[in-house]
């Protein structure tokens, strides 16, 4: 897995890619917890090039997404592929969590 | 002299082992997925299902470390097999007796806050095979997951 982040507008993008799985899902939590550190406050994670999640994945997610929550904090997710969309679907996670289609669509929900 | 030989046909690629044993560690997952992912190519079951394949040995082969063996050393019996159709992963292995089909689905509804991802492992092995099964045998947990060719999707087939 690898995790690229840049600013867009007020917003933080996090590109990952790869497996997010029980070996690669510690190092996703880490590294947006660096982040949130920093002051990140929008956040939006771009799935496009995200290949497989599993419940570890998740797990880390959910870790994030409640500790953004906790600072005040808004995220998305987008660009997800047929098998993460189905593991979101699944888990409930998918009505949780605000998915967009587009990384325009999250970035235009979190402005 | 020794008769001649009868004529043989070409003689087809040495079987792969269908059988892998390693050490239950989840430095050992790519190799695992390799091996599961590669006899199941082989047994022609479509692309399609490869990930729920994928993610059924995941959460498996996680549940074996944590439960079964609660993170002391092991060993993690992998086999792949062919039956009446279906594609079949079996795992065992000699941790404690762990029945993976006998816990309840968690609840997915549950606001934020409430929610947690344990289960969800479970959850996911269950909708991503089209059949589950565990039996304790000789001191071992073995679970046995079977995968039609029909289904493409973990969403779109039956449920339980």
């Amino acid at each position: 897995m690898e995790l690229n982040t840049h600013a867009e507008g007020s917003a933080l993008v996090v590109v990952v890619t790869g497996r997010m799985d029980a070996v690669t899902a510690q190092a996703f939590v880490d590294r947006l917890r660096e982040e949130l550190a920093r002051g990140a406050l929008r956040v939006v994670v771009d799935c496009a090039g995200l290949e497989y999640v599993s419940s570890a994945g998740l797990r880390g997610i959910l870790t994030i997404y409640k500790e953004l929550n906790h600072k005040g904090g808004t995220q998305a997710y987008c660009a997800l592929r047929e098998q993460v969309r189905e593991v979101f679907d699944v888990s409930g996670f998918a009505s949780i969590i605000p998915i967009h289609d587009t990384r325009e669509a999250a970035l235009t929900a979190l402005a | 002299m020794t008769p001649a030989k009868p004529h043989s046909p070409p003689s087809p690629e040495p079987p792969s082992p269908a059988r892998l044993v390693v050490t239950a560690d989840l430095s050992r997952l790519p190799e695992l997925r390799e091996f599961v992912v590669g006899r199941a190519a082989a047994a022609g079951l479509p692309p399609g299902r490869l990930p729920g394949l994928e993610l059924v040995l995941e959460e498996a082969v996680v549940n074996v470390i944590s439960h079964g063996y609660d993170g002391r050393p092991g060993t993690l019996e992998l086999a792949c097999r062919v039956e009446n159709g279906w594609f079949v992963l079996e795992l065992a292995d000699e941790g404690a007796p762990f029945d993976p089909t006998g816990a309840a689905d968690p609840d997915t509804s549950l606001p934020l806050e409430e929610r947690s991802a344990g289960g969800l492992g479970l959850l996911l092995i269950r909708r991503s095979c089209d059949a589950v099964t565990w039996r304790r045998e000789g001191g071992r947990n073995i679970l046995t997951c079977r995968f039609g060719r029909e289904r493409d999707a973990l969403s779109s087939g039956r449920r339980p």
